[in-house]
């Protein structure tokens, strides 16, 4: 059921009736938002209910365990459990056939044949996520951040609600499972509020990112028949449909938490208006980003052991978050590319210089500023190419047929006139962002224009454009990881 | 919560009132202009030429790609080609094609090869307009699924009669796709003196799925019952696309052989690409006579087989 689908527009009115207007107590709530959930995740595919269930029975119950461990060896060890346990179903479903087909590759490098014993596997939607639900869950035990859950409902919740299931953001105990807890009031303005951050969300899936698609889909089909500024708009159409996207998914399960009272963590802060990678990887994918720096970066030591080990410890982020993404090469080299351009803002300890939003109460960027911001997009371009291509092969012919002397002819290609009016709302689309830069969402600030009419008719000039724009439903790209 | 019922209720009524109206108002002169509206002078066939008729059922590769004077010259029937659009459904086409079936009517189905994948047989846009802009007594042949799939278009479909381009714009509607481009049998024969553009190759990546085979099996004992003959056979397809989903076509043309008489088989009517128009199924003129002459043949043979 995806949230830009008819069922979820049927879906979650009942729910949301049901939740406000049925239930009496606390637990009810947190039943029927249980129910909902396994139900919603039960649309992908009903088999993987199973494991769902089972992963969040295991955290659960390792959970209690850890806590009541009578000694530290002992708490590592169910830690250790329920690490290899998550991990090991993560790398069966998500990493099998990569380990297998890369070992073959490379025996065959020193004359040995073997046939790689690859498995069809589905992977179960939203795997990703949610083991790093439970992880966190977990090590925040292990290292006394909570104390374990001791209500199996209030916890399958945490791990399982539907609107950050498939694709996050990435929750933490500390913050979600207080809320589930807590009794949840009604609240107008919440409402009002969650509906718009759903709209944008929409608007930005519909319209940014499944325009820009048509083309990304095109262009990347087949980068050797189009010239070189083809490819470089082509590149440009796919970071604004991933950011669309992503950000449009985030925007819509927040806008739908908040509905149920719940406030989930921001995953998207206006990344392409970031002045450097670091600042970039701050405000993308945020609740990916603070995991790793809180359950990996940190706990290796973070930047605490000398430049070397800052440098190890960047790499190693970036490396396993590419590799979290997808198992193949191009996922890595992605990661890594990013750890580069992070490299001469960690030696030069320039890497916390933006930690506010650009140009913040000003209309307009300075020049160094804008400077700073395009060049920031233009590394992040070049990088996407790696994420998006199929394979490594692909990504270096994408990149060769770029640089090529046609890189200053004028981008062509058989829709490039519909690619103009997507370009067009593309823009209007940063405008909209930049002007709401500092609002956690970019259209937050009409809620406070005091006049209906006008409210209204923003929001109608959005669903009219949403409606009369809107392909075919197409898919989450992060559904996939 | 009330307050917000309110408002949402306030705020929404815009919204099913355009809604409302759109569907409610005529056909645009551009949406009017297309070719989805033969299928009226395409149900008045049906209803009008005597028997015995050949009726031929299937989408746009029959529209596109047949000569019918050469399959009345040479089988001495009446042909009807109903041949609209892929995406009206087989499921409408069957439901569509039944009523107006008469004893001794020969009916030759000729699906798409789509119709057999994933879940393509249940309509898009072209199916809403059909049901909607061309004649909306046929919105009782839609299925459930088809209701379902078609009513979050229905918002877009209503806005479309609001568009000052509808109206007033040069019609952009290639000419071939217009309304009036058929002949007395159904054929579609502007496009036989047009250049052929270029178009890219299809291939069929969806997972097969065998629901339409057992409904094309109900719709022959419905045939049958009305003592009509019934026959399938195979759309022509451009090589390089046959190539690129060959093993898919294939096991579509095995799944029809198991259930149904078939006139040729989906490699016979494999077409160089030379005699491709503008997509996989549609051919230029000597593309249509070819193929036509290759349907003659192999109808011969098999109303042969079938007395």
């Amino acid at each position: 059921m995806l949230f830009n689908s008819f069922a979820f527009a049927l879906f979650l009115p009942v729910v949301f009736l049901l939740y406000w207007r049925v239930t009496k107590t606390l637990q009810q709530q947190n039943i029927l938002l249980l129910i909902a959930s396994y139900f919603f995740y039960g649309c992908w595919d009903w088999r993987f209910l199973f494991l769902l269930a089972f992963s969040t029975f295991l955290d659960f119950f390792t959970g209690l365990k850890i806590m009541n461990a009578p000694t530290r060896r002992n708490k590592q060890l169910w830690l250790w459990l329920s690490i290899t346990i998550n991990l090991g179903f993560l790398g069966f479903f998500k990493y099998y056939n990569f380990f297998v087909t890369s070992f073959a590759e490379a025996i065959s490098n020193v004359g040995l044949h073997v046939n790689p014993w690859t498995l069809s596997v589905i992977l179960p939607v939203g795997i990703s996520f949610y083991t790093f639900h439970g992880l966190s869950y977990v090590f925040d035990i292990y290292r006394d951040r909570i104390k374990a859950e001791r209500n199996f409902v209030e916890y399958a919740l945490f791990v399982s609600f539907f609107p950050l299931l498939v694709a996050g953001p990435i929750e933490r105990a500390t913050h979600l499972l207080p809320q589930i807890k807590e009794s949840r009031k009604f609240d107008y303005s919440k409402m009002v509020d969650g509906l718009r951050q759903i709209l944008w969300g929409l608007f930005k899936k519909i319209i940014i990112a499944d325009q820009s698609a048509q083309y990304v889909n095109l262009i990347f089909s087949d980068p050797s028949s189009f010239s070189g500024s083809t490819l470089v708009l082509g590149v440009i159409f796919f970071a604004f449909q991933i950011y669309g996207d992503f950000s449009g998914y985030s925007d819509i399960a927040l806008g739908t938490a908040r509905l149920f009272g719940i406030e989930l963590l921001r995953n998207f802060a206006y990344p392409y208006f970031s002045r450097d990678i670091a600042e970039f990887w701050r405000r993308w994918h945020i609740s990916l980003s603070s995991w790793f720096r809180d359950y990996l970066y940190i706990p290796l030591g973070g930047s605490k052991g000398g430049t070397w080990m800052k440098v190890r410890n960047t790499f190693i982020i970036f490396l396993v978050s590419g590799f979290w993404h997808g198992a193949n090469w191009t996922f890595i080299v992605w990661g890594g590319l990013n750890a580069i351009y992070f490299m001469p803002l960690l030696l030069t300890n320039k890497n916390r210089d933006n930690l506010q939003i650009v140009a913040a109460g000003k209309t307009f960027p300075t020049l160094k500023e804008l400077f700073s911001m395009l060049l920031t997009f233009g590394l992040t371009c070049f990088a996407w190419i790696f994420f998006r291509a199929k394979d490594m092969s692909h990504a270096l012919a994408y990149i060769k047929h770029m640089f090529s002397r046609s890189l200053f002819s004028a981008p062509n290609f058989y829709s490039i006139n519909d690619a103009k009016k997507t370009l067009l709302f593309i823009l209007f689309f940063l405008i909209v962002e930049w002007m709401g830069r500092e609002q956690p969402y970019a259209i937050a600030r009409i809620g406070g224009v005091k006049r209906r009419y006008i409210r209204w008719l923003s929001y109608y000039a959005i669903i009219w454009v949403i409606i009369n724009y809107s392909t075919k439903e197409q898919t989450f790209i992060y559904f996939q990881f | 919560m009330k307050r917000l019922f309110y408002y949402l209720g306030c705020f929404l009524l815009p919204f099913v009132l355009v809604f409302l109206v759109g569907i409610l108002l005529p056909p645009t002169p551009r949406a009017a202009d297309t070719s989805l509206f033969t299928s009226l002078k395409k149900d008045s066939l049906l209803k009008n030429v005597p028997s015995r008729r050949l009726i031929l059922v299937g989408g746009s590769n029959l529209m596109f790609s047949l000569n019918s004077q050469i399959l009345k010259d040479s089988l001495h029937l009446n042909p009807v080609n109903t041949g609209v659009h892929a995406l009206l459904t087989l499921h409408y086409m069957l439901d569509n094609t039944i009523q107006y079936v008469q004893p001794g009517d020969v009916v030759v189905l000729i699906p798409e090869y789509e119709h057999f994948f994933k879940d393509y047989d249940i309509g898009t846009d072209e199916l809403l307009r059909t049901v909607l802009d061309v004649n909306k007594s046929k919105i009782k042949l839609l299925n459930v699924a088809q209701v379902y799939r078609l009513l979050p278009l229905v918002p877009r479909y209503a806005l479309t009669k609001f568009k000052p381009t509808e109206y007033f714009g040069t019609n952009t509607n290639p000419p071939q796709y217009r309304r009036n481009t058929i002949n007395q049998f159904g054929d579609e024969t502007l496009h036989w003196t047009m250049k052929r553009p270029y178009f890219a190759p299809y291939k069929i990546t969806a997972e097969y799925n065998p629901v339409n085979i057992e409904m094309i099996k109900e719709f022959q004992r419905k045939v049958e019952e009305k003592k009509a003959s019934f026959i399938v056979s195979f759309p022509a397809y451009q090589d390089s696309s046959y190539d690129n989903s060959a093993a898919k076509l294939e096991m579509v043309e095995a799944a029809l052989k198991q259930k149904f008489v078939l006139a040729g088989s989906a490699k016979r009517y494999r077409m160089v690409d030379s005699l491709m128009f503008d997509t996989p199924y549609h051919l230029v003129k000597s593309g249509v006579d070819r193929r036509t002459e290759m349907l003659v043949e192999d109808l011969k043979k098999a109303l042969n087989a079938e007395r």
